[in-house]
Formats: structure tokens, sequence, C-alpha cells
């Protein structure tokens, strides 16, 4: 499945990356996200609980950064795994100044397998959406609230 | 066969409501599911989410650890107790994967627990850690020599494990001759599932005192699941019982032995508690097995003057990831060998077969198995030639066919027609469908801007196969045991199993017209390898030919010894009786008469009271074997209308003539019918079972595999044919044609209406859209 979008941040690149590599802040963005923890360098582990239609599940997986690039451009790789199947993804991440602020583009392939892809695969493209407008509206919140507590 | 002594056919030809129908009616039909056994435990299947891969480690400490948790296995305990579950080409299939899955809905464990809902949540608990492995999907794609292998374990080097081929002497030289005309098609159906309104299931139960073992199947084929889980067990056959109660259909996909057959009775063994487990829709999408998905690519040479004089097909099918003991691979294409040419006198003819192993559910039977595509081909064939030689369609059809004066008739394939009614059955379809005033019905509705084509389908059907060399595919032959109570009630253990077919019925008929009782007289016991003796079950269409066959024997033999036995109390000669309303009179003397009760009395409470020489009881078995193939012949022809707005095919009409020998109650054909058309309509505009190109199954709801509904269902117009067989009674099987034939009818209805050609199945509103603008797609390879 295809995956891509775009987004405007608040903030100049150099200040959105960082966020967006902030285990804390992503712990807030991620819907779902009961856990985010950093294990290593650029690697993540997390649990996450989420619902694709009347498939709701209790999801664990990696993220891992690859090819960091700061502040321009990433390479984000997802693996989780629950009980009703799991989720591969490698999306590309692009940061350019856009004003006083950053726009975030993102592509890439993500692969579904299980109960999710056999009742729901004609719906994640639209959830995958949800799921991003979510994710970045929340992103953009949980920014706002950070720079209020500076 | 010996003429019957003079009876009257009562029952037999007649459309007599169907005595099981009043349970299944009123809601008393007892089916694996209503099942309850005291102490039943439950399991849930933990299955595969990926296509390929190695399986590293499963977690099942918290399923394990939890109270309502009687048992997790996995097939590593399976290996330890060498359980399997036998393949095709002696490879062993595991009943719950080894190290490695290879196809979406594989089981890997199973979760045994107080009730189903706790299985559900525990086997969800379970963390099976994955290693993907390269999948391949496409079956040609798999067949390339770079593919990735879809099962490591399989003994063959690639993927393409099955090939057969054959060709006539002269056949190339026939293609190369200048003055052929040669039509080419690749045909290619989808992939389909059975999907009978019941799903799979079985409660299996363990008896300690006995060290034997009970099983309750929707089965298809109760001996055959016994002899399987007998060999899969070590038990002896004699400690396995397969009882099949009622069963709501199988189509051909709940004839094979399953994973979940093996590994259910293997748990009740261990736990020695009834353990049952019930298919829900979304597994049996993902794990019954698939069907059809075939590739055949096809040439045909005619003369000038329309004479079908060769045939060439090379035919490429899918195992799925293990090739079963009838893989789909394997049964849709061996058979559609013996029948490609059809009612056509071809002469020349090849084929080649490869059966190819890829990252999907394994595939087996569904109705018709090889018909669908045979028939497309045959048809496709000569309506290619038809439109390109200028020769009207029935007119190629009728130079071409077997004629009656030509019956026996050898086929090129090395099979025998019986007799049949092949250019008849086509004439009274044209008639019916009215092919003669059509092409004005279509010039009018041209003129209201409406577009109808007309679409035929000749077929034969192979039917009750019986010996067929040395590896038969199915029982050979069957049996019926008859036995006359003390009351005069008729007791009927027949082989064969009833999954829908309505056998209490039919059978019913053929023996109350031997014995001369009423056909509620007759019980028709099935379905309990205890019960009744060894026989094949159904499938094949070898029911009534097969089965009622040995019941007519059978009874035929009671009828003799009954009037042996009544000719002795009456003191008049046997053959001056005659039987009715279970009484048996002399001839043309209604004042002596012996009821049939008297007659079992005497049999078993009275030996001193019975002729010299005659054996105290009423009972008779017989075995009855009929010739390797029995041939139904018939046609389809439907009209239908495209609305060019929205893609949608509208049936109009639709005819069947069906000549399936003599028929047992006509109703029964009937119903058969309709309901095969349905499903042709499912397989020619809706059903595809669709896999993304990792190997997800993406149409595991009927929200996305659609089902014809019964609106879908054409009202059919019905010609009966009898053709007589040899086998007793003159039947041939019918239960597959309807779905033989009616897709390539109603695919030919829209090529006429479109004068364009399909190579793919199914036809959604989308491609008839395409085909409709003109865009006129490569529908084939």
């Amino acid at each position: 499945m295809q995956i891509k979008g775009d987004q405007l941040l608040s903030g100049p690149p150099e200040v959105v990356y960082e966020q967006l590599m902030d285990p804390e802040i992503l712990a807030k963005a991620i819907p779902g996200c009961k856990a985010l923890n950093k294990v290593a360098e650029n690697k993540y582990q997390g649990e996450l609980e989420l619902g694709v239609a009347a498939i709701k599940g209790h999801y664990v997986g990696e993220v891992e950064i690859r090819d960091p690039q700061p502040p321009n451009r990433y390479v984000m790789a997802v693996s989780g795994q629950g009980g009703p199947g799991f989720v591969n993804a490698e999306l590309n991440f692009t940061l350019t100044p856009h004003g006083n602020d950053t726009s975030l583009y993102y592509e890439g392939e993500a692969q579904v397998g299980g109960k999710i892809a056999g009742v729901g695969q004609r719906m994640l493209g639209g959830v995958a959406k949800m799921i991003a407008k979510q994710f970045f509206s929340a992103m953009s919140k949980a920014i706002a609230a950070q720079e209020k507590t500076q | 066969m010996s003429a019957p002594i003079a009876t009257r056919p009562q029952f037999a030809g007649q459309r007599i409501k169907r005595l099981e129908d009043p349970r299944f009616l009123t809601g008393h039909g007892q089916y694996v599911a209503d099942i309850q056994l005291s102490g039943t435990v439950h399991v849930a299947f933990v299955r595969s989410n990926y296509a390929h891969a190695h399986i590293k480690g499963i977690n099942a400490e918290e399923a394990r650890k939890d109270p309502r948790c009687f048992a997790v296995l996995t097939g590593a305990e399976l290996a330890q107790a060498k359980v399997f579950l036998p393949g095709a080409q002696n490879a062993p299939l595991p009943a719950l994967a080894i190290d490695e899955v290879c196809y979406v809905g594989q089981p890997i464990c199973a979760v045994v627990a107080t009730d189903r809902y706790a299985a559900e949540d525990l086997a969800e608990t379970i963390e099976v850690n994955y290693d993907p492995l390269p999948a391949v999907v496409d079956t040609l794609a798999a067949t390339q020599p770079n593919a990735p292998k879809a099962n490591l374990a399989f003994p063959t080097p690639g993927n393409v494990f099955f090939h057969m081929e054959h060709a006539t002497d002269g056949i190339d030289d026939l293609f190369a001759d200048p003055q052929v005309v040669v039509v080419r098609q690749t045909f290619r159906t989808q992939r389909q599932t059975g999907m009978p309104m019941e799903t799979r299931g079985i409660v299996a139960s363990w008896e300690p005192g006995t060290a034997s073992l009970t099983v309750y199947a929707a089965t298809q084929m109760p001996h055959g699941l016994r002899d399987t889980l007998a060999a899969a067990l070590h038990l002896s056959q004699s400690k396995v019982r397969v009882i099949s109660p009622d069963v709501g259909g199988g189509f051909g996909m709940k004839a094979p032995v399953y994973p979940e057959d093996v590994v259910v009775s293997f748990l009740a063994q261990q736990l020695g508690r009834p353990v049952k487990w019930i298919s829900d829709r979304r597994e049996g999408i993902l794990a019954d097995t698939h069907a059809r998905d075939g590739l055949h690519i096809a040439e045909a040479a005619f003369s000038k003057d329309g004479l079908f004089l060769g045939l060439r097909d090379h035919m490429i099918s899918p195992a799925g990831a293990y090739p079963l003991g009838l893989s789909g691979a394997v049964a849709e294409t061996v058979l559609a060998t013996l029948v490609l040419p059809g009612p056509y006198k071809v002469q020349q003819y090849a084929w080649q077969i490869d059966g190819v192993l890829t990252n999907t559910t394994p595939t087996g039977t569904y109705r018709g198995v090889w018909g669908p595509a045979a028939t497309w081909v045959q048809e496709g064939m000569i309506e290619r030639a038809a439109r390109q030689l200028g020769i009207d369609r029935v007119e190629i059809r009728l130079k071409n066919m077997v004629r009656k004066e030509e019956f026996p008739y050898h086929s090129v394939a090395g099979v025998v027609y019986d007799p049949g009614s092949y250019q008849e059955s086509l004439q009274l379809a044209m008639e019916k469908i009215g092919y003669a005033g059509f092409e004005e019905e279509r010039r009018q509705a041209a003129a209201q801007g409406r577009t109808l084509g007309l679409g035929i389908a000749c077929f034969i059907e192979p039917t009750a196969m019986g010996v067929m060399g040395d590896e038969p595919l199915t029982v050979p032959n069957d049996v019926a045991s008859i036995r006359i109570e003390p009351s005069g009630q008729v007791i009927a253990q027949v082989g064969i199993s009833s999954h829908g077919q309505g056998h209490e019925t039919t059978v019913a008929q053929l023996i109350a017209d031997q014995l001369g009782v009423d056909v509620q007289n007759v019980t028709v016991l099935h379905g309990d390898t205890a019960a009744v003796p060894y026989g094949g079950g159904t499938g094949g269409s070898r029911s009534i030919t097969i089965g009622g066959g040995a019941a007519i024997l059978a009874a035929q033999e009671l009828r003799q010894k009954v009037l042996q036995i009544a000719g002795h109390l009456l003191e008049a000669a046997p053959e001056d009786l005659e039987i009715a309303d279970s009484t048996i009179q002399v001839k043309g003397v209604p004042g002596r008469t012996v009821t049939l009760a008297q007659v079992a009395q005497t049999a078993y409470m009275l030996p001193q009271k019975l002729p010299q020489g005659v054996e105290p009881g009423l009972e008779a078995t017989k075995r009855y074997t009929p010739p390797p193939i029995t041939f139904s012949n018939g046609c389809h022809a439907a009209v239908v209308e495209i609305d060019r707005a929205t893609g949608a095919v509208k049936v109009l009409r639709y005819v069947v003539v069906e000549d399936c020998g003599k028929m047992v109650n006509p109703m029964i054909v009937e119903g058969q019918i309709t309901g095969g058309v349905a499903q042709g309509v499912g397989s020619a505009f809706l059903e595809q079972l669709v896999y993304d190109e990792n190997g997800q199954l993406m149409t595991t709801t009927w929200m996305d595999y659609l089902m014809p509904e019964s609106t879908d269902a054409p009202k059919v117009d019905f010609g009966h044919i009898e053709t007589p067989s040899q086998n007793p009674g003159g039947m041939k099987g019918m239960g597959e044609s309807s779905l033989i034939a009616s897709p390539t009818a109603l695919v030919s209805a829209v090529e006429d209406a479109l004068g364009v050609w399909v190579g793919a199945l199914p036809l959604t509103p989308q491609r008839v859209l395409a085909l409709a603008e003109g865009r006129q797609e490569d529908a084939g390879a």
C-alpha cells in the first residue's frame, strides 16, 4: 500500500526535526500509543492500541530511524505485530523551510497482513490518512504545549 | 442387467416432495454445530499472517497460564507424535505448521479452552515470531526459473510439481496446414471457493473404555475421512467412527480431509474429552480449499467449411502451497483432458499440464471441477470459428456433434461416450430460447437503445466414475444394504452421503418401486461409518447412479425373496404375483393376498413356514460398479441485456435442456440445476478471491467476495430429454452440469451482445463497461 502526504508544522526544520525525534512528544502524538521508549540511538520500541473498523488490537513494535540527515530528511522503518496482524512500513520524510515554518512531506510503502489486510484492506488507505491527520494535529498541540512550558 | 419383474414405476420419475425437507424447513436439522456432548471443550486456531515465513518461535506462555486453557498444541508436538496429513506424491503435510508457513491462514497452533470465546481470546495472546521469506503468488510467475520456492520443504526442485503431456500423431502437421483456420484464446478462470451455507466443523470424542474415536464432521465422504484419520492417528479403522449428520452443502470443498480434522481428533484423544471446532466464515474463506484459478492457453484448427479438426490446450493450474491428495491443480486439469473435445468429433488433440506451487491456500475441487473451464474452451473455440468463418453458431455445432447413430462414441481423448442427445438437446434449447427469432428481437431492442445478447453452452458431463485404473480417485462402486423389518417397514443403509442432494427421497423412491411399498415406508440411513457399509460418499455426480443403482439391485434381490416366501404362503408361483401397497397378491385374484408385514414376520419368526432352502430374514446387500464413465449431456442458453451505463448484466431468459438419463425426481433435478445456474452467475459476474502481491488474501468477507443472491438467480425454463444409461434404472449423474455450462452460457451472451471476446472471469461491471466501450482488453494471459 502506498502512503504519502504533506503537512505544515510550526517552526523551522531544525526545531521540527528534533521534535519529531523526541519520544515524549511522539508518544503523545501517535494515536493509541501506550508506550514509546528509546532503546538505542535512532531506535524506539512501543506499544499501540488501534482499531481499523471492527478490527481492534494491541500491537507491539519497533521504529527505526535510518539514514538521518538532520534537519532535511530521514527514513522511518516501522514494524508492528499484534493479534489482528502486522504492519511493516518504510517512509521517507523530507523537511523543507516554508517561511518560518516547515513543510513536511512523506511517502512510502506499507505492508499489512492478517485480519487487517483480509478484512480492512479496502479502507486502509483512508485509515492511514486519518491516522496521519490525527498524528500531526496532536503533534502540533504537543509542540505548542512544550513551547508554553519552556 | 436382468429386467426387474413387472414393476410399474410409481415413485421414480415423479415430482415427490423431499422427505427430509420438513426437518430442514422447521429448523430441526441436526448439523455438526448442533451436536452437544457434555464436557466439550473448544478450539481456536492461530493462523499465519504471512504468505511465506520461517517460524522462529512461538510464545504461548500467557495462554497456557490461563485457567480457561486446556491445551496449546503446536506442529512440533504433532510431528513428535508422527501425526501428518497424507498429501500428493506421498509428501506428508503438516497439520500444524512446522518451522515454515506457506500461506496466509495456515494453522500454526490450536488453543483449547472452556468455550470458543475464551479460545479466541487466548489465541490472540500467542506470539508467533516470523522471519518473512520471499513469497510467490501469481501462478505464471511461480513457473519462472528464478521464482522463489513457495514451499521449501516440498521435495520437487522448483514450483512446477506436476507435469503431463500428450499429443496425437499428426497434430503439428494439422496446425501447420495452410488450408486450416486456427483460432486462439487464453482462458483464465478466477479463484473461487465452494462457500456452502454451512461452514466446515468437527466434534471429536475419545472413548477410553474402547480406545476409540467418534467424530461428527461436515464431510461429503465419511468413510474417506475415517480412513485418513485412522492412518494419521495410527488407529485401526475399526476404532474410528465418522458420522456426518445433516450437512449444509459441500460442493467438493467438503471432500478432502483438512488439518483441522486431524488436530481436533488428536486433541480429543489426548485430552480424553470431546473437542469441538466450527469454522467461522472468515477462516473458511482463508482455509477451505480454493478452486479453479486455471489458465488454458488454447488453439483450435477448423476446416474452411467449419469442421472442428484439432484442439491444443496448455493448462497451468495452482495447487497452492501444499498439493492435497486431490489437488485442484491435478483434478482441474487431468479430468479436463478426458472431456476437452466435449460433444464434438475432434480428430487431433494435444494437451500439456503444469501443476504449480504458490504461496496461496491449497486448491481442491469445486462443483464441476474441470468442467466450467473445459466447456468454456470448447464452446469458446467453436464460437470464434463460427464468427471467423461466417457460419451460423448453431449450424457449426450441429455439424460437429456426435450424432445419435454414432454412439457409443470413442473420443480422441480415449473415453467412450455412451448414448446421449447432443444435437437434440441443442435444438430443443434453441427452440425454447427463441434462437430463430432472436435477430429480430435484438433489432427491436436496439431500436429502443437496449443491448441484447444470446449465449449458448453445450456440454457433456462425465459422471459416476467406475474403475478408471489402478489409482482410483474415488471408490469405484457403492453399496446399499436393505432390510424389511417385521412390521413391513423398509430400512436402507447406503454408502452415499447426502449434503443437500435429497438422497433420503430419491433412494427411497427407487426402493419403493421395487418392493411395492409407499415411499414414506422407506427410511434411508447414510453418513455413519458404524451404520452403513463401506462407501464413497457423495462427489463427482456419482450418488444416484452408483448408490441408487446398488439400491435397485439390493431391492430386486429382496423382492425375489419376498415373492418366493409369499408364493409359498399363497400356494402360487412367484411369477404370478404382484406387489402393491405393501400387499402381495396373486395377479387377477383380488382375494388371495398376504401383506408384506406377514411375509416379514414369517421370514424372521416362523422359519418353519419358509420354502425349503430359503434362509430366515429379509435383508440384502448389493454393491454396484458402473462403467468407467456415464456421460450426461445438455445445453444451456441465455438471453442477457447489458446496461451500457453501469455495466450490469441482466439475465432476461435462461433455458436448460438436461439429459441425465432417467430422472428419479425431476423436481430435485431442477432444484439442483437452479442452484448451479445461480453459482454460474457468481462465476461469470461476481465471485473472486483476490490476493495482493504479498500473498495477503483481501477478500475474506462477503463484503468483498460477492456471492450471488436469490434475486440474481435466473428463473430457469427447463427442457428434459431422457436417454437411458446402461445403469440400473437408466440413470446418469447430474450434480455438476449446471455449473459446468452456466458460466459459459452467460459469458457467451455478453460476447454476443457486445461483439467481443472474453478471456478472463469474472466479468465485473467495470470490465463489461470497458468491453462495451471498445476497450477490448487482453483478458487472457
